[in-house]
């Protein structure tokens, strides 16, 4: 206050005159009138809601985690129906054991070949007709040999006549040897569309017409649509006389 | 005089009781500022107000007092006042001075009440007691009391606009602005009717004691 005192328009001496005359102070009874005043409205509007908040803050915040952490542990946990929940260890085993098995496949496969007398080069490209249909489905040499090798790999692998290997069908299990790595290589997705280029069908369901027409019939609706027609064709050729039991004839 | 004499020396320096820092929170050695003590008292801190009132109250008394030259409607205008400015703590935003507000307040009280009674608005009742210093001289304590009598005399003479930026000015101690802003006018007008008004009270002081 005296700071701002210090000003052109005062005069020291009035001031100082003024200040001797100027002593007088608030009656008690305005003071306690004022500060009660003061008491009553601080009280009645905020200090009766500051007393308050805090505890309903904590109970609000306690509440609605509680019913959060309840409403999260009665919540069932969504497990997908149509993939088995497989761990990532268990995954790989499957995965190896289903390239070996391509392995073994395709050298019976390419056997095979060889025993119907086609050309060496052939059968390279239908080795690697799974692979290609997978990568890219545009390819139409890759498709091409995923349809020629269907009739192959339908027969039963029992039924066929095991000869001796020959020189073609050593060099085209080497060859295979070398080409399984990368096969393993491709992910996931591209190894089940081999499966589906191989036969949606496994072989031991091929045997009977009524199973394979159930594999198909149970496949159906999973399988892309092309393959599913193939393998009806397939089913069509080597069971034609079979008789769909969901058609009235 | 207060009621909580504790809770004084408590804000004097203290920091917030609340466990909130909040913007206005004084720092800590400091006696925390008007706005800061409004600000306090609107979130429900009654001690933040007693400060408050503490720091004003006489000024502001003296201020009506001397303004309206009535006991009985100073002391009237003295709760008016402090009645506005609890209520208005809600909407109190600490834009300007708190003394500013304060006064601007108190001066309008002042208005609203020389327009309601204008037939009593210049009755004098109000007479300070003129008591001399004992540790002073007589002859000195003679003349100090004749000088304050003349200021008295001459300040209730005084125009009410003169005598109101004076008395903004001593007992608020507020700058010529601060008074334009408080009145209403603007800076050259305020500076005037103070500069009016001490050369008026430094006259009368200086009168010949024979005149008087």
């Amino acid at each position: 206050m005296s700071n701002e005192r210090n000003d052109s328009r005062s005069d020291p001496q009035v001031s100082d005159v003024y200040r001797e005359l100027a002593d007088e102070r608030t009656p008690e009874h305005l003071n306690r009138e004022v500060l009660r005043m003061a008491a009553r409205e601080g009280k009645t509007r905020y200090s009766a809601m500051r007393a308050w908040i805090r505890p309903a803050a904590w109970a609000a915040t306690i509440g609605l985690s509680l019913t959060l952490v309840l409403q999260l542990s009665d919540t069932p946990q969504p497990v997908p129906a149509s993939t088995p929940v497989v761990a990532p260890a268990e995954q790989d085993r499957f995965e190896a054991k289903d390239n070996e098995q391509r392995r073994d496949g395709l050298a019976k496969r390419s056997r095979t070949q060889l025993q119907q007398g086609q050309p060496a080069e052939k059968i390279s490209v239908l080795n690697d007709a799974p692979v290609a249909a997978g990568a890219a489905a545009d390819d139409n040499t890759s498709m091409e040999a995923a349809a020629t090798t269907r009739p192959i790999v339908s027969q039963d692998p029992e039924t066929i006549p095991k000869s001796e290997p020959s020189a073609a069908s050593v060099a085209s299990d080497e060859q295979q040897a070398t080409r399984v790595p990368a096969a393993a290589a491709f992910s996931a997705e591209s190894t089940s569309l081999r499966s589906y280029a191989d036969g949606l069908c496994p072989l031991e369901t091929r045997e009977t017409a009524e199973n394979w027409f159930e594999c198909i019939k149970a496949i159906e609706n999973r399988a892309p649509r092309d393959l599913v027609d193939r393998e009806y064709e397939e089913f069509w050729k080597r069971f034609p006389e079979f008789e769909d039991p969901g058609v009235d004839r | 005089m207060l009621a909580n004499a504790d809770a004084l020396a408590r804000l004097a320096g203290a920091p917030l009781s609340r466990g909130a820092v909040l913007a206005y929170a004084p720092r800590m050695g400091h006696a925390p500022e008007d706005s800061a003590l409004m600000l306090r008292y609107k979130d429900g801190d009654i001690a933040a107000f007693e400060v408050l009132y503490q720091r004003h109250t006489d000024p502001l008394y003296r201020y009506l007092l001397r303004l309206c030259r009535h006991r009985d409607t100073a002391e009237d205008l003295f709760q008016e006042v402090w009645s506005k400015i609890i209520k208005s703590r809600a909407s109190y935003r600490p834009t300007a001075k708190f003394s500013t507000f304060l006064y601007r307040v108190a001066h309008n009280c002042f208005i609203d009440y020389t327009r309601r009674n204008k037939r009593h608005a210049h009755d004098t009742e109000f007479k300070a007691e003129l008591h001399s210093d004992p540790g002073e001289q007589p002859e000195t304590s003679t003349e100090r009391s004749l000088a304050r009598e003349r200021l008295d005399k001459a300040l209730m003479a005084l125009p009410d606009e003169q005598r109101d930026a004076f008395l903004l000015h001593e007992e608020a101690g507020l700058s010529v602005d601060q008074i334009a802003s408080v009145t209403g006018s603007n800076r050259e007008t305020a500076k005037s009717r103070l500069r009016y008004a001490v050369n008026k009270l430094r006259t009368a002081i200086d009168e010949p004691t024979e005149r008087t």
